[in-house]
């Protein structure tokens, strides 16, 4: 039974991070196309509730993760780069409520389109950063 | 939500930032304090090398619950924050009144849930073992003043911290559209 609550939690954060990533480079990809500004906020106010709920299940499987494999020392490699991610964790919150207000801020319109383009590409290349840590997490 | 002509501030924004349905923003709010508080928490435990042993101590099932609870408590306590003339009163430049708020909600959520969590095992001891209900009623009184005052320090920092973010959200939307 443990050893499939743990199944569940891995499984759950993979798929976690696929749908932020791809959730993200999606949204992203219709901020450049969309020629509708209320088309393009849909999908953005979209995008920031599947992020919001899919971060809080992130967030509790991570944990749950490091409960399963173990959490080496902070002078070890892994440690460090353990510390690292909880770091970029924290940024990617802060950052993400501003996106999430800004798109709460925006008309669709004009330049508030760019705003948004900008928001998600950024969003996107932090979430890859972030799989890239999670890389050196699981397999060194 | 009150009138936008009769509020003061910056009212290019005002219209934007007080959505009619603000479930998005309680929801995303509520999310990011849950998620931060125990982020926060993981990486000062790293940090004093203690983690290992709490997480191999702790039921993986029992950690998931225990954060949906305290997931829905935040999202609970930030919904009731942000609500009343919070936005209006923040984007109208007073910092105070959200972060009186955000004190109150957060004591809410921290007394809500220590309080709630000594009534059920306050309950459980009638059943299981009354000569417990003491100890049970000691660790509600002394815990429950803690989680409320705790709870009120940690909920105004975050409405301090919303406070910041809304402003940079202000700030980011301004130069997009400054000519």
């Amino acid at each position: 039974m443990p050893g499939l609550v743990h199944l569940a939690v891995r499984f759950l954060h993979v798929i976690g991070m696929a749908l932020l990533l791809g959730g993200a480079a999606v949204t992203w990809d219709r901020s450049r196309r969309a020629s509708d500004p209320a088309e393009l906020l849909d999908a953005a106010g979209r995008y920031e509730w599947l992020f919001w709920t899919v971060t809080g299940v992130m967030v509790a499987t991570g944990v749950g993760n490091l409960g399963v494999s173990g959490v080496a020392d902070l002078s070890t490699r892994w440690g460090a780069v353990l510390a690292v991610k909880l770091l970029a964790v924290l940024g990617l919150l802060g950052g993400s409520v501003v996106r999430t207000l800004a798109v709460e801020d925006s008309t669709g319109a004009g330049s508030d389109a760019v705003v948004l383009r900008r928001s998600y590409a950024a969003t996107t290349l932090y979430l890859a950063g972030l799989l890239a840590l999670a890389e050196v997490l699981a397999h060194g | 939500m009150a009138d936008e002509s009769e509020t003061e501030g910056d009212d290019r924004t005002l219209p934007h930032l007080l959505p009619d349905d603000p479930s998005l923003l309680s929801w995303a709010l509520g999310s990011f304090h849950a998620a931060v508080l125990v982020t926060v928490a993981v990486a000062a435990l790293h940090w004093s090398g203690t983690l290992g042993d709490l997480l191999s101590g702790l039921n993986t099932a029992v950690g998931l619950v225990a954060y949906a609870i305290l997931w829905g408590a935040t999202w609970f306590g930030t919904r009731w924050a942000l609500g009343d003339e919070t936005l209006e009163r923040l984007a109208a430049g007073d910092v105070w009144f959200p972060v009186r708020r955000g004190m109150l909600g957060g004591a809410a959520v921290g007394g809500g849930l220590v309080i709630g969590g000594g009534v059920l095992a306050g309950l459980a001891a009638v059943v299981v073992n009354p000569p417990a209900v003491v100890a049970v009623l000691i660790f509600l009184g002394v815990g429950g003043l803690v989680a409320l005052a705790v709870g009120a320090a940690v909920g105004g920092l975050f409405a301090g911290l919303d406070a910041v973010l809304f402003g940079l959200a202000r700030r980011v939307s301004a130069d997009d559209r400054a000519p």
